[in-house]
């Protein structure tokens, strides 16, 4: 099949940055290989006429899921269980700049 | 020089809801303990999933309405998809209105002198973490994270770009904030509660994005220190590139923010954890019958009812609690002119010294009313009744309390004015001759009088003293002469 | 004479309701199952051996007082990893999460626990069920029961082999494309992948969530009425969750099925599908018709898109719920580097194995500027033509039948070096999640000790059918 667009090793680089992902040199090869070969399958899609469909976000058609404005006691024990790092209460991240 | 143009992207959190935008943790974390107000949903712990708050959307559509913009008749939820340290699930649930997506309402306007500011779209989303430093941004080794805010209800109100001086920005802010306030929906007052980027660009430049403003006082000091830099750069024949800046509120700069071509990318897609919200027009009219009355026609009445000026109505519509507080005292007092002046003029001038907010002060309309009638029954004079203001606003005692502690009854003696009127005569000898030529010499005279009573000469009294001591010295005068 | 770990579900219930046999007996059983078993099998990561020890004492307790009997009371589950435990470490698989331990139950746990089952531990899958083989696993793959040189499938292949081994009398997994009917497919189990919306996912760690369920995997069919009665039902915490009044799912069991309508999609019996598993799927179909069913070859045209556009919807959720693996609020955290956002991508890089990079990276591309209407929107679109169509074929057939795998179990470490060539073991199970539909996988024979699995897929909420169909294979088969 016809490959449209292929994605290169920059554009790789580029996604692992969007993604917050720090790819090694082998892997970027490796992927730009193996992702490309995965997007000409997926381009089959192309094929499809679905022009007047609208798509499917939910494939069970519920609307209104809403809960009423009621508080309840926070529970910072179970949210903070895991924290790796804490600095007295806070969560301790990385520097901004 | 050329035209301006300003777009606003005004944050406003719901600040009346009881609960989170997706789940039930409570919002008056303020000034609470840091993350304390939080629990496995708003941290975003694997596995949790959003429920929406109702009453958040009913809120966010009694907005919309207030705003003249037209409510979808159906919304999603979409993911804003970005790394940051802010962020519980490193992206946002907001709305979207391309790819498919629908925000809670588009279109619509805010009346300002002269002009109406039209409203892009309205949306809903949850609100990020907060950051703070050990020490500054700049120096701190690690950043730190508290929760409490992360998940609260937010609406983003999207401006076109049609405000033409950062004035005109603020203006606008004045009433979006007086329009939210009426509505009972979001109290500005509340530290970070409306938040604000800007968009700003000249004729000739760019179109530059300023972010992080914390409130509306920095949006028109970070405009105005904006359009004075494109302006330089115009004028050095340089244009504005297309980047977008950070507002140092300390050093009183916009910085730019590194330019990332990445930056916009926000891979937004429908929320697949929340459904679709079908907002029918019956849910739409039940929440109409609560639009309360809003600036404009709260503005009216007051003009109407109280006979108020414009500018006094004005500045009560822009400050709702104060007109809330201007009418009970209206209630129990009625001299509705007298008391407008007071709060608008004295009270409103002293919180703002003192940076006291609104709600802060201690005193209850009964202060007010009370505080009038010694005046007006001669019990204090006008300039008395200023510091016993003041006083009662720190310290909420009542004014017939401060009156006496202080000793600040009036004084109509006249055999004390008296003696003190010729004490000041034999001390200002050369005054007193002036006094006889001059006019303002004899306020001099009058000046000195109240100020060994400490304000509390009866001025009308003082004033007839001094006018008969000057007239018996002036007559002695000519029968030496 | 069985032994007391291979009892079903519904023996145990019985026996121990009628004090026939003591919970602690049979619970100590299983673990000494899973010492004997596990160490070659590795369906297990976790054990809960003293919880489950204490929680069996309970329950001969209240059997002694003769205090009610949860209707799963005393059976002993495997829970896949991704399922969320109070106090017991659900990792899904993955270095980025091998220091998690939940501080909530999942909604299906709570469900479980009050009907009175037992946790025995949690079990291996592919890193957060991104595989068909549970060869993903950051702690090494699970191992076919049946064959120690092949895979047990995936990506729930723990929980699959727990149960076909008897390390478990049933468990629970989730079916994203297949992730359940897969391994239940490759270790001669029955896998049920319920309706989208019937059981709350609330406490499941999210991979792709509009399509994925958690499921259950049993060893014959009535095991399986009897946990999806207690699973299913409506949860507030869950927005997809749906309000449906609760069947009682053993109402199935046994009915016949004279008149009984079935599909045989041909896209689902493709070119490449396994002539050994062709053989048995049309065998079982076959004994179908013998018992009064009548079966129709049709065609389905738009399942041959369905394989990609499953991959490019899964892979774009998948790209956004794994963002929050950054080390601040949980899981690994690696040591810091310059400013945050080199420390999240360090943190990332070491915290995810590569299929789940790639995995991220194919999402990120597909949501991302000037590809998000070629691929996400696109394939939503086909989402739509793909349920049209099945919407038609389930308005002349009660029930669709295929192959639950077009391939026979293969051999460990046969499909990592391409990607790609794993991706298509999910052909036929995709459909089912595309559309929401129920689809389940009943053991259908073997071929040189490998087993095989027959595929039933059901209209949204017609698990009662698919039960109905199972049970009776089921008995046929065991004539």
């Amino acid at each position: 099949m016809k490959i449209e667009k292929s994605l290169s090793k920059m554009e790789i680089k580029h996604l692992s940055w969007l993604a917050k992902i720090e790819l090694t040199k082998k892997e970027e090869d490796l992927f730009s290989n193996q992702l490309n070969d995965i997007l000409s399958y997926f381009q089959k899609i192309d094929e499809a006429n679905v022009e007047d469909l609208p798509p499917t976000y939910h494939v069970i058609d519920i609307s209104n899921v809403l809960r009423s404005d009621k508080s309840r006691p926070p529970n910072p024990e179970q949210a903070l269980k895991n924290v790796p790092k804490l600095k007295g209460r806070y969560v301790k991240a990385p520097r901004i700049v | 020089m050329g035209n301006i143009k300003i777009g606003l992207e005004v944050h406003s959190q719901l600040t009346n809801l009881n609960s989170k935008l997706f789940c039930s943790c409570p919002t008056d974390y303020r000034g609470k303990e840091a993350n304390s107000y939080i629990c496995t949903v708003c941290m975003g712990i694997p596995g949790t999933l959003p429920v929406l708050n109702k009453k958040a959307v009913e809120d966010a559509i009694l907005i919309a309405l207030s705003l003249n913009s037209k409510i979808s008749d159906k919304m999603y939820f979409f993911r804003k998809n970005y790394f940051y340290p802010d962020m519980p699930k490193n992206f946002q649930i907001s709305q979207y209105d391309k790819a498919g997506g629908i925000t809670l309402a588009t279109g619509g306007y805010v009346s300002i002198p002269n002009k109406k500011v039209r409203i892009r779209r309205i949306q809903i989303e949850e609100d990020p973490a907060r950051i703070t430093y050990e020490g500054t941004i700049y120096k701190s080794k690690s950043s730190l994270v508290d929760y409490n805010r992360a998940g609260i209800a937010l609406l983003e109100i999207v401006t076109e770009p049609d405000m033409e001086s950062p004035k005109e920005a603020r203006i606008f802010l004045q009433k979006l904030s007086s329009i939210l306030e009426h509505l009972d929906v979001c109290h500005s007052y509340l530290e970070g509660s409306m938040r604000c980027d800007a968009n700003i660009s000249m004729e000739g430049g760019k179109r530059v994005e300023i972010k992080n403003i914390s409130s509306f006082k920095e949006v028109e000091r970070a405009l105005n220190f904006e359009m004075t830099r494109q302006r330089n750069l115009l004028i050095k024949g340089i244009s504005t590139k297309m980047e977008t800046r950070h507002w140092d509120e300390i050093r009183r700069v916009t910085i730019s923010l590194r330019i990332k071509e990445e930056e916009e990318e926000y891979r937004y897609f429908p929320e697949p954890d929340l459904v679709p919200t079908i907002i029918t027009k019956e849910w739409v009219e039940t929440i109409k019958d609560k639009m309360p009355e809003l600036p404009d026609a709260h503005k009216e009445r007051l003009i109407k009812k109280y006979e108020l000026s414009p500018q006094n109505a004005d500045v009560l519509v822009n400050y709702k609690l104060l007109g809330d507080f201007f009418e009970k005292c209206a209630e129990i007092y009625y001299k509705p002119g007298a008391i407008s002046n007071w709060l608008v003029g004295d009270l409103l001038g002293y919180l703002h010294e003192k940076g006291i907010q609104l709600q802060e002060m201690k005193i209850s309309p009964v202060h007010i009313t009370k505080m009038l009638k010694m005046v007006d029954n001669g019990i204090i004079s006008g300039k008395i009744a200023k510091t016993v203001l003041e006083e009662m606003i720190i310290s909420g005692k009542m004014p017939e309390i401060i009156v006496k502690e202080k000793g600040l009854i009036r004084i109509h003696s006249d055999e004390l004015i008296e003696q003190l009127t010729n004490k000041v005569f034999e001390e200002n000898k050369e005054a007193v001759n002036d006094a006889l030529e001059d006019e303002k010499a004899m306020h001099y005279l009058i000046g000195q009088v109240m100020k060994l009573t400490k304000g509390r000469a009866d001025p009308e009294l003082t004033n007839k003293v001094v006018r008969d001591k000057l007239i018996e010295h002036k007559k002695l005068l000519e029968k030496k002469n | 004479m069985k032994k007391i770990f291979e009892y079903s579900a519904f023996q145990i219930v019985e026996k121990i309701r009628n004090g026939e046999l003591s919970s602690l007996e049979y619970i100590n059983a299983l673990f000494d199952r899973i010492k004997e078993v596990d160490s070659k099998i590795h369906a297990y990561l976790t054990v809960a051996k003293d919880m489950a020890l204490d929680e069996a004492k309970e329950i001969d307790e209240k059997a002694n007082k003769g205090e009610h009997l949860g209707s799963l009371c005393g059976v002993g589950m495997a829970i896949k990893d991704n399922i969320c435990t109070e106090s017991i470490r659900t990792t899904c698989s993955s270095k980025s999460l091998s220091n998690f331990t939940p501080s909530y139950d999942a909604t299906v746990i709570e469900r479980i626990r009050k009907e009175d089952a037992i946790i025995l531990g949690k079990t291996n899958m592919d890193e957060f069920a991104m595989g068909s083989s549970t060869e993903y696993s950051f702690f090494g793959p699970t191992i076919n029961p049946y064959n120690d040189e092949r895979v047990a499938g995936g990506s729930s292949g723990g929980s699959a082999a727990a149960v076909a081994i008897s390390e478990a009398t049933a468990s629970l997994g989730s079916d994203t494309g297949g992730s359940v009917r897969c391994p239940a497919s490759f270790c001669g189990v029955i896998g049920l992948k319920p309706t989208y919306g019937l059981v709350s996912r609330y406490g499941l760690i999210a991979y792709a969530n509009s399509l994925e369920q958690i499921s259950p995997i049993v060893k014959d069919v009535r095991d399986l009425a009897i946990l999806l009665n207690c699973i299913a039902g409506h949860d507030e915490r869950d927005s997809t969750s749906l309000k449906v009044v609760k069947d009682d799912y053993t109402r199935f069991i046994g009915n016949d099925i004279k008149g009984l309508k079935i599909g045989v999609p041909k896209e689902l019996f493709g070119h490449g599908t396994n002539k050994h598993v062709l053989k048995r799927v049309w065998d079982a179909i076959h004994v179908l018709e013998d018992l009064g069913a009548s079966y129709t070859e049709i065609s389905l045209d738009s399942l041959e898109y369905a394989l990609a556009s499953y991959y490019i919807i899964a892979n774009s959720e998948a790209s956004s719920n794994l963002a929050r693996y950054d080390g601040l609020r949980y899981g690994f955290r690696s040591d810091e580097v310059n400013d945050w956002s080199d420390t999240f991508s360090k943190n990332r890089r070491e915290g995810f194995g590569q299929e789940v990079k790639r995995r991220i990276i194919l999402g990120t591309f597909a949501l991302s500027a000037g590809y998000y209407n070629k691929y996400y929107l696109k394939a939503q679109k086909v989402r739509t033509l793909i349920k049209k169509d099945f919407d038609k074929a389930f308005k002349k057939f009660d029930i669709l039948a295929s192959p639950t795998m077009p391939i026979l179990p293969f051999k460990l470490g046969e499909k990592l070096k391409n990607p790609l060539e794993m991706y298509m073991c999910d052909l036929d199970t995709v459909p089912a999640n595309l559309i929401g539909a129920p689809a389940i996988s009943v053991p259908c024979g073997s071929y040189d000790g490998l087993p095989i699995g027959i595929q039933f897929i059901a209209q949204p909420f017609k698990e009662g059918s698919l039960i109905q169909v199972s049970y009776k294979l089921e008995e046929s088969l065991q004539d």
